[in-house]
């Protein structure tokens, strides 16, 4: 079939890549809640966002979307159908695939030959299949250059050994951005041989990210300080790179004619960035191959409704692209290093809606009667801003389901009295980085706790906010109010944005910015509230609404 | 391999640097804008590395280069520093708030120490911290003679330019443009400065490379109004932002800040 159409189908490429690339009009518009679509506009967009890629596939493999899309192609291909013999029902079942097929494999082609320079130095000759012009992977080489870095490897190595089997989320998108530490398996041990011998005592991994921290950075002292340790670990890093890139090599050998399924299931991460990368029409034409239901799914691997039974031998298999509607269930607790996040919060089925219920621990012991009415009603203001955020993109994410469209999602958001297992502690007082020392009545020298408010110093603390010896430098001779992630004053409540996305953390969301002790490429939309940003995502709504989760399986589009 | 090769493996180790570890030193702040991560790793032979993404131990000392840098202790200044980290045990014990062998969440906003002299050696202090922190805190400016990579700023109020300053032997990029600025207001919060902007402008930032021996200065002219500004600033601070973290294959942050004056 596919031969038969071969003919037809060269002829819509380049009638669909002169519409695509060249010529407005032929395209239908970008779908302006695509986030995917402007991800390369400005210097900082450069980093791949396979979560986004992921949720965009997810997004638009529902039934009803699927028909969108099917629409959206006829209405594209609809001056090639007048055109020419073409048939377009024979053009969704096969030739979409087809095309998707050709125009991934020539990015990947090109994708792989840029990371072969990067490994090698040397260009290689192929870099398309089929004459097709492929979308330049530049962002895709940033990415590279910064994972092929010997810090980061050694960095990522770490994190892969401490939490090995305890955050599959995390040990995914390093492999995504390193797989060079995998392919030859276990290829990581070498470089943490290395590391490790030279460390001693510096080397920690016992599974406390704190250890990754003073690991790294006495790695980093070390390379620094020690000439032949920095030549012996490149030299390591480097010796499993050139083994990587003959895997590479013999890939690229091949890449013209490796299915699309085999593509999606050994390099996700390439697939997803073709995506992100993609023309409107180019997503759309892939999205609709990658959503039926033969290419996702294989019966054998998957379990989609998480009973331990795969679907193939389970009475009761679900479709794992409907999102289940049997919520009554307790949250969860996740491991996202370094940071372990006790997301406790209760789904429940309403009759046909759903009810978010999370108590907000807070501890205000300490301040007066008066003091705690004034935070509880800030905190309660942050509160209803939250729950106006995650109304809002509720609404989003229940247009595009199937199983939540006609339901209101109820949110109990109820703040509670603690000393134990507290959310946020809050003080009449706090500053975070005030350093002032002075000297108390014994003549010890001492810092002034954060928690002290500048009307309740004692004698000696108001004299060191002259004292030069004791405090040298000019602003540390200061103290004002100044909170933290975790330790609030009354002021730092006005502005709501740390308290909404430390409130989404108990949601079970995580962060989605980068860090040295995240040390993968960007996450996420740059005006995510997780990244720093003020928007909630309807990919985070169905975080929240699915909070049961299995193993992913490779090829299953993180599902 | 054959006697020659074995010599010459035998020379190059002998040559090479073999000091142990002798402390690790660690504090950190997590704002709301900004994360404060330092660090001071020190070799037996006084040899040391010193990491300081806002330039203190904090935030915000005036004009205080932030950066990586690196140098040597001398002979007196390492025997006082080994006979003050050979007291923290003691003092720990003294200290109401010292902990040891902390878990991550704890860490938080405080200094921690990791004694490599002896095995499981491994504190955590908030407000009362023992004289080598003390000691190492005060003379910190001292140790950022030798930057393998520094960022400083200084504003000129007249033209409202910043101006960030480079140093070092390595190359450091970074973005440049009015978003990646962060004021410490005089009540003490944080917030961006292009919340101040006044003045239309691009927000464009422009991607910098600096490195001795080209580029050691780079200018922004800030659209806002100087005077107001000024009333309402504590403190200016440059923050090359965390999506920007691809131009640093280092993927370090250096957060420098300048009193607003």
């Amino acid at each position: 079939m596919i031969k038969a159409f071969g003919n037809n189908l060269l002829i819509l490429i380049f009638i669909y890549s002169v519409g695509a690339f060249g010529h407005g009009g032929f395209a239908p518009p970008i779908d302006s809640t695509n986030s995917a679509g402007r991800s390369h506009s400005g210097f900082g967009n450069l980093g791949g966002n396979d979560y986004e890629a992921s949720q965009v596939l997810r997004k638009t493999c529902l039934e009803e979307d699927l028909n969108q899309l099917k629409s959206d192609i006829e209405l594209s291909c609809s001056p090639t159908t007048k055109d020419s013999n073409f048939d377009l029902s024979e053009f969704l079942s096969t030739g979409t695939t087809l095309l998707t097929q050709n125009k991934l494999q020539s990015y990947m082609a090109s994708v792989l030959s840029s990371e072969l320079k990067l490994l090698t130095g040397t260009n290689t000759e192929k870099n398309s299949c089929h004459g097709i012009n492929p979308i330049t992977p530049a962002p895709h080489e940033e990415v590279r250059k910064s994972a092929l870095s010997v810090n980061n490897a050694v960095s990522a190595a770490l994190i892969d050994s401490m939490f090995s089997g305890q955050a599959p989320d995390y040990q995914e998108r390093i492999k995504r951005n390193y797989p060079y530490l995998y392919n030859p398996k276990d290829a990581k041990k070498d470089i943490l041989s290395v590391v490790k011998s030279a460390l001693g005592d510096a080397y920690k991994s016992s599974g406390n990210m704190f250890d990754h921290y003073s690991t790294v950075t006495a790695f980093e002292a070390k390379a620094i300080v020690d000439k032949t340790f920095k030549e012996d670990i490149e030299k390591t890093v480097k010796k499993v790179q050139r083994e990587y890139a003959k895997n590479v090599k013999s890939t690229l050998d091949n890449v013209c004619s490796m299915s699309m399924r085999d593509i999606a299931a050994d390099y996700p991460g390439i697939l997803d960035q073709y995506i992100i990368d993609s023309k409107p029409i180019d997503r759309k034409v892939a999205q609709y191959s990658l959503c039926r239901k033969d290419f996702y799914y294989n019966s054998k691997k998957f379990d989609s409704d998480c009973d331990g039974v795969k679907d193939d031998e389970d009475e009761s298999p679900k479709d794992p692209l409907v999102p289940t509607s049997e919520v009554n269930v307790v949250g969860k607790n996740y491991t996202h290093p370094p940071f372990t996040i006790k997301a406790k919060y209760q789904l429940s089925k309403v009759e046909e809606d759903v009810k978010l219920t999370r108590k907000i621990k807070i501890n205000s012991s300490g301040m007066s009667e008066e003091q705690r009415e004034k935070i509880l009603a800030q905190f309660g203001t942050c509160r209803d801003l939250v729950k106006e955020n995650i109304q809002k993109s509720y609404g989003e994410f229940k247009s595009t389901s199937s199983v939540f469209k006609d339901a209101n999602l109820e949110l109990d958001l109820e703040f509670e009295e603690s000393t134990s297992n507290v959310d946020f502690k809050v003080h009449k007082c706090w500053c975070s980085t005030c350093t002032l020392k002075y000297k108390d009545a014994d003549g010890n020298v001492r810092s002034v706790p954060k928690d002290t408010c500048k009307e309740d110093f004692t004698p000696e603390m108001t004299a060191a906010l002259e004292d030069k010896v004791l405090n040298p430098d000019d602003s540390r001779r200061r103290w004002f109010l100044q909170a933290d992630a975790s330790n609030l004053n009354e002021g730092s409540l006005s502005n709501c944005k740390t308290i909404q996305h430390e409130i989404m953390h108990k949601l079970g969301l995580s962060d989605e910015y980068v860090a040295d002790y995240y040390p993968f490429n960007l996450v996420g939309e740059h005006d995510s509230l997780m990244n720093g940003g003020n928007d909630l995502k309807p990919r985070h709504i169905g975080d929240l609404l699915s909070p049961k989760k299995c193993e992913r399986v490779a090829g299953n589009y993180g599902l | 391999m054959g006697f020659k090769s074995t010599l010459l493996l035998l020379g190059l180790s002998f040559s090479s640097f073999s000091a142990d570890f002798l402390f690790g030193l660690f504090h950190q702040s997590f704002l709301t804008l900004v994360q404060e991560q330092s660090n001071l790793m020190v070799f037996d032979d006084g040899a040391y590395v010193l990491n300081m993404s806002t330039g203190d131990f904090g935030i915000c000392n005036s004009n205080s280069k932030a950066g990586s840098f690196k140098g040597k202790f001398s002979k007196k200044e390492l025997k006082k520093i080994k006979k003050l980290l050979s007291s923290v045990d003691q003092e720990c014990t003294n200290i109401s708030d010292c902990k040891r062998n902390s878990n991550y969440e704890e860490r938080k906003a405080k200094w921690s120490l990791r004694d490599y002299t002896k095995k499981n050696k491994d504190y955590s202090f908030y407000e009362t911290q023992p004289e080598l922190i003390n000691y190492i805190s005060q003379n910190i400016n001292k140790y950022k003679e030798t930057p393998l990579r520094s960022l400083s700023l200084k504003i000129n109020a007249k033209n409202a330019m910043v101006a960030l300053n480079f140093e070092g032997s390595e190359t450091y990029r970074a973005a440049l443009g009015i978003n990646n600025f962060i004021v410490l207001e005089k009540d003490g919060s944080l917030s961006w400065l292009n919340t101040f902007k006044s003045k239309k402008s691009a927000d464009n930032a422009k991607i910098v490379t600096f490195s001795n021996s080209n580029n050691k200065q780079e200018l922004l002219r800030l659209p806002i109004d100087i005077k107001e500004f000024q009333k309402r600033a504590n403190f200016l601070i440059y923050t090359n932002k965390v999506d920007a973290h691809h131009l640093d294959p280092k993927r370090k942050l250096y957060s420098p800040c300048v009193k607003v004056q």
